[in-house]
């Protein structure tokens, strides 16, 4: 039997037993709960995703075009380490192997692997983060700072933004480890993932407007 | 049904992609990767700046949409999932819709460079 409760399909033939109260959200199993076929927790995240990509596609758009009129910006972009950059999109596309691993074992119900795989997505990101807190240090070292010229506001305007990501997305995770020691959810996992897959997404923009190009 | 259906269902991770299809998108996108730094090393001093810049902000959309299909699945989502990610690409549209004549000004100038480069004499007039 299908109960609607605030537009929300909910089954309440096992938890909810008999009762004709539509059941408290968090006593049914997650999947049960659905819109439209789509899972609300994923329904949700999305969501939430969807003000990430605005923020940051603006943020993004603007250095691009930007880039194209700025003439001072190629020659500014040259002072950017590409080894170490490249490193660290290593490290992110890694991470996000990682992730969509730890988000299908997490479906499989193969907690273990899907725990290990999460740890090593965390362990990616503080790895990206001690790398660009090197990079930062060496460019403030040799002198470049937000007021020196636009692409270097742009630089750490966005970097900065995006390295706060990697420091939620990876606080957010570890977060889920503890969470899912109590409570498995398959859910949590895949929104944990879902993040991280975002933030990665970004720097493939960042990346080679900063320092390829 | 409730979540269990492999195309849109709350179980879709582990019925329509395995870890082998995870592995090669890896594989794919460290290619790409390799690809952009490549081009950026050696082809900048060649085609110039901005020609560049396009060829490598094209793999990064190519890299973009390998992980928003398969990694994060939406190619077996449904319509009401995909539409968060359709929504503000279609806000950003109408952003750069609003932004046009600067916009148009910007690609007139990478226009003329890319027909300059071509050979072809004058490139766009204005």
């Amino acid at each position: 039997m299908q109960q609607e409760g605030s537009g929300v399909m909910v089954s309440s033939t096992s938890a909810a037993g008999a009762s004709s109260y539509p059941p408290i959200a968090g006593t049914l199993p997650e999947e049960q709960y659905e819109w439209r076929g789509a899972p609300v927790a994923r329904l949700a995240f999305w969501l939430f995703l969807a003000g990430e990509i605005i923020i940051l596609l603006t943020l993004i758009g603007a250095s691009i075009f930007f880039r194209l009129t700025y003439p001072g910006w190629n020659e500014a972009s040259s002072y950017t380490n590409v080894v170490i950059s490249t490193i660290n999109t290593l490290v992110l596309l890694t991470g996000s192997l990682t992730a969509v691993l730890a988000h299908h074992y997490a479906f499989a119900s193969r907690w273990a692997l899907a725990r290990l795989y999460l740890v090593l997505t965390m362990l990616c990101g503080f790895t990206f983060l001690g790398i660009k807190v090197f990079e930062y240090s060496r460019e403030i070292m040799h002198g470049f700072l937000p007021n020196t010229n636009a692409f270097w506001m742009f630089y750490y305007g966005i970097t900065g933004i995006h390295g706060l990501h990697v420091l939620a997305g990876s606080l957010i995770i570890l977060g889920v480890l503890f969470y899912i020691r109590k409570k498995p959810s398959k859910y949590a996992v895949e929104n944990a993932a879902l993040y991280w897959h975002f933030v990665d997404v970004v720097w493939l923009y960042i990346f080679p407007m900063f320092y390829l190009t | 049904m409730a979540g269990g259906s492999a195309k849109g269902g709350g179980g879709h991770a582990e019925g329509v992609a395995g870890v082998r299809l995870y592995v090669w998108i890896y594989i794919l996108l460290l290619a790409f990767t390799g690809l952009s730094v490549a081009v950026s090393q050696l082809l900048m001093d060649v085609f110039g700046h901005t020609p560049v810049t396009v060829a490598i902000l094209a793999f990064s959309t190519i890299k973009a949409t390998f992980i928003l299909a398969y990694y994060m699945h939406l190619k077996y989502e449904r319509i009401w999932i995909r539409m968060w990610l359709y929504l503000p690409l279609a806000i950003f549209v109408l952003v750069l819709i609003g932004v046009g004549p600067d916009i148009y000004l910007v690609l007139r100038d990478l226009w003329t460079h890319i027909l300059t480069f071509a050979g072809v004499s004058g490139g766009v007039h204005h």
